[in-house]
């Protein structure tokens, strides 16, 4: 049987965003695909969904460390939910629950 | 590696489509099996998909003022499943596409089977790797190797999707060269990260790495 304390470690993933998302290369550049399409001069279309939380950033949050770490925490525990529920609901369904 | 939208052509992106959901529609199969038996792993579950969501906003400089960031799928493959990880790693990339717009909303088909199925074939290089060499060594090289193989050959058959779309201008002689130099370092990473994490786990948790009689081919 596993056993996790599921606080803990949102507690020490959340820490982990707070203290990297201070420094700002860990927030800055293009990564590996942004890099190509600057090489050759490539510029996507302006994207249909601009998203609810643009760039990893509350919108109205100037601040780059408090908005990155906001919209980090925010997502960190959407993301926790909805794979939560969705696992629920799959498991619900399953024909081997004992 | 988030393909955003106006990049692959759309007969690919529909075409993408058709496997990741049947992709998807087998790794629910095979996850509701293993969770359904035993639901103490589903936090297990939600806080990896929810670590790796976090991990992936951190990016690492590489060269050139490039940075890369965490993928995780090897990682989540060997801690949990590769069903698993592929429902995981969709579910990061749903929610960065819907919320924070990183990657477009129909090139989720391309991010999902790049960084989500793609990369199955590093995990199976984990697996048979481990089960070569069967011991804590054993464990951090295949680690290492399964997850710097997951990310070169997520950004080669990205390259492969950009060089075939009519609306990114150049080839294939361009494209996949460019995508593997720039992720053969960000892979670099990946493997470093991911084995860094592995070690912890062993050192502490080491009930949450399945060993090499317990491995996992697909749930």
């Amino acid at each position: 049987m596993i056993k996790i304390t599921i606080w803990k470690w949102l507690l020490a993933i959340i820490v982990i965003l707070a203290v990297f998302l201070y420094v700002p290369t860990f927030i800055a550049g293009p990564d590996g695909l942004e890099a190509v399409f600057e090489t050759y001069g490539f510029t996507p279309p302006n994207p249909i969904w601009n998203g609810l939380l643009p760039d990893y950033t509350i919108p109205w949050i100037m601040d780059a460390w408090v908005t990155s770490l906001l919209s980090g925490i925010l997502g960190t525990l959407i993301v926790f939910a909805i794979a939560y529920a969705f696992g629920k609901v799959i498991i619900a369904k399953t024909p081997h629950k004992k | 590696m988030h393909i955003p939208d106006g990049v692959i052509d759309l007969w690919m992106l529909i075409s993408i489509w058709v496997i990741v959901i049947i992709a998807w529609a087998f790794a629910v199969v095979k996850s509701r099996k293993t969770l359904g038996e035993n639901e103490s792993k589903l936090p297990l579950l939600a806080l990896m998909t929810a670590m790796v969501f976090a991990i992936q906003m951190l990016n690492f400089p590489i060269v050139g003022g490039t940075s890369g960031h965490l993928l995780g799928f090897v990682l989540i493959a060997i801690i949990l499943s590769p069903a698993q990880a592929i429902l995981s790693i969709s579910t990061v990339l749903i929610i960065q596409a819907l919320v924070f717009a990183d990657g477009g909303l129909i090139a989720l088909s391309a991010n999902v089977f790049n960084m989500a199925i793609v990369t199955l074939v590093g995990y199976f290089i984990y697996y048979a790797l481990r089960k070569l060499k069967d011991d804590t060594k054993g464990l951090y090289i295949s680690t290492f190797v399964g997850a710097y193989v997951s990310v070169l050959l997520a950004s080669l058959v990205c390259g492969v999707e950009l060089g075939v779309s009519s609306l990114f201008p150049w080839g294939i002689e361009v494209s996949v060269p460019a995508m593997l130099f720039w992720h053969a370092f960000i892979a670099l990473g990946e493997a470093a990260i991911t084995t860094a994490i592995i070690i912890y786990l062993q050192k502490n948790r080491s009930d949450l790495i399945p060993k090499t009689n317990e491995l996992k081919l697909w749930w």
